[in-house]
């Protein structure tokens, strides 16, 4: 299996009996990948039905060869999806108290892989054997320690949130309150809080949307960095090879993909390298541009 | 306990300080809640839904502290004394029990709810009911409780903004400033912005 590796099988979804996207078959494996195509082509439905937001009514959807409708939690642990609005995704006050959240997630899903399940997490433990009162305390304090971001967990300290910053190179305070931020630095702080969960596929959503240009090259450039190498030991776990799916009408940014694919009515019409499908994609817009009030 | 005197102590922040404002911003609370509660149901976290009910009041109370940049003290002092009159009234009517609740009680409340609010950060907040709750309920629930003080808290600048949109919006078309004008659409669009929260959440994996 490759290391990127998203499979769609004759995938479907339906949505009040219309089909809104497919059936598409298409392997991807690409570490950066483009979507394009008009407003309500799909391409929010296949990023929402990669991370198990939507569920597909027909043919099958696997990501590292795990299918999305067999077990959504894994796919889940392995996938991060940022939207195009970075108010919805932020949702602590400030950048650090946001981050140590993302963290914590992080924390939870590499110890509940780590260790065994029948001590920490309670929901794999039997009632009898269940922890008493003062481990259960031991546990809330830590998971306090972990969401405040003051204090990792006790047996694995993980990165700080400022740690994480600096990782991806965000020249911001992680004490800094988010409401001060810029619409271009909010967008960046999202996808940092995104990426701190340690997913293997980041599926952004229009991420560049409602920038302006500057800030738009500096989201392309971190986009495009993920899919790098990063080896970081400043960072224990961490963002490293990610596969990165962006679904968005920049195509600036969709230049600087691996392979580009356009939709258009939820059927793929164009799998091509970017600038051949940028190509298609402005002839197609050309073309449908007088059927647009149709 | 501390949640019910604290949860008594945010509808009586709005009994004591009545502002058709912070009615509407509590009303929207309540509204952005059931949108949540609703969305995390889909998900299957009736926990999750259920201590959003419950926090509601807690986080009403600390927020309409939080987000007033007035003086930390003359509030206090301001809102103990206008608890007086509420106790007053009622002890004119005979209701020492009320009197006694709404009064002392309620004007406890407010302070012990400022000073936490004072003294601590948003986060150690979350934390703190987090570890508290998990203490009683298991982590999970902890977990779940002390999300939703900080969606609550997280959604309190988001509701304002989307006011401020809806009532630009409102007056630009010329449309009179009635309060159904406003209300409806800033309803709907606190809904969809409780949705899309809970997409986010999801999707980052904090509801498994």
């Amino acid at each position: 299996m490759a290391k990127h590796s998203i499979k769609l099988d004759e995938l479907t979804v339906h949505a009040d009996g219309k089909v809104i996207l497919g059936p598409l078959s298409v392997e991807l494996t690409e570490p950066r990948i483009a979507l394009l195509g008009a407003n309500g082509s799909g391409k929010s439905t296949l990023l929402r039905t990669l991370c198990t937001l939507t569920v597909p009514t027909g043919g099958s959807a696997s990501v590292h060869a795990v299918d999305v409708r067999e077990k959504p939690r894994q796919i889940r642990e392995s996938t991060a999806l940022a939207l195009s609005d970075p108010n919805a995704q932020l949702l602590l006050p400030t950048i650090g108290e946001d981050l140590a959240l993302s963290l914590k997630v992080a924390t939870r899903r590499r110890s509940r892989s780590m260790q065994s399940k029948t001590f920490h997490d309670p929901e794999h433990t039997p009632r009898l054997q269940r922890p008493r009162w003062r481990t259960r305390l031991a546990a809330g304090t830590r998971t306090a320690s972990a969401l405040d971001g003051s204090v990792g967990p006790r047996t694995d300290p993980g990165p700080e949130p400022q740690e994480i910053l600096d990782a991806l190179g965000i020249p911001l305070d992680a004490s800094r309150a988010i409401s001060t931020l810029s619409g271009g630095q909010r967008q960046l702080v999202a996808l940092a809080s995104v990426i701190a969960t340690s997913p293997q596929l980041l599926l952004c959503d229009e991420p560049t949307t409602s920038l302006d240009v500057g800030w738009r090259r500096e989201i392309t450039r971190f986009l495009m960095g993920l899919a790098d190498t990063l080896d970081r030991p400043a960072v224990p776990f961490g963002p490293r090879n990610i596969q990165v799916v962006v679904a968005t009408h920049d195509l600036e940014l969709a230049a600087q993909c691996d392979r580009a694919l356009v939709l258009h009515e939820g059927q793929l019409v164009c799998d091509a390298a970017p600038n051949k499908a940028i190509a298609y994609y402005q002839q197609l817009t050309a073309g449908t541009a007088s059927t647009l009030w149709a | 306990m501390g949640l019910v005197l604290l949860g008594a102590s945010s509808s009586s922040s709005l009994f004591v300080t009545p502002s058709p404002i912070r009615l509407v911003v509590v009303a929207a609370q309540l509204v952005v809640l059931t949108g949540l509660s609703v969305s995390t149901a889909i998900v299957r976290r009736p926990v999750f839904s259920v201590s959003a009910f419950v926090l509601t009041f807690l986080l009403a109370a600390i927020c309409s502290i939080h987000y007033q940049k007035e003086q930390p003290i003359r509030q206090i002092l301001r809102l103990v004394a206008l608890t007086t009159p509420i106790a007053l009234y009622h002890l004119a009517r005979g209701n020492t029990d009320l009197a006694i609740s709404s009064g002392a009680g309620v004007g406890a409340c407010i302070c012990a709810a400022t000073v936490m609010s004072l003294t601590t950060t948003i986060g150690e907040l979350v934390a703190l009911i987090s570890a508290i709750v998990s203490v009683c309920a298991g982590r999970r629930s902890g977990n779940a409780c002390g999300l939703c003080c900080g969606l609550v808290l997280a959604l309190l600048p988001r509701l304002a903004a989307d006011y401020a949109h809806v009532r630009s919006g409102c007056f630009g078309r010329g449309a009179p400033a009635h309060p159904w004008n406003i209300f409806i659409p800033f309803t709907i669009r606190a809904v969809r912005s409780a949705l899309e929260t809970g997409d986010a959440m999801t999707a980052r994996g904090l509801l498994d």
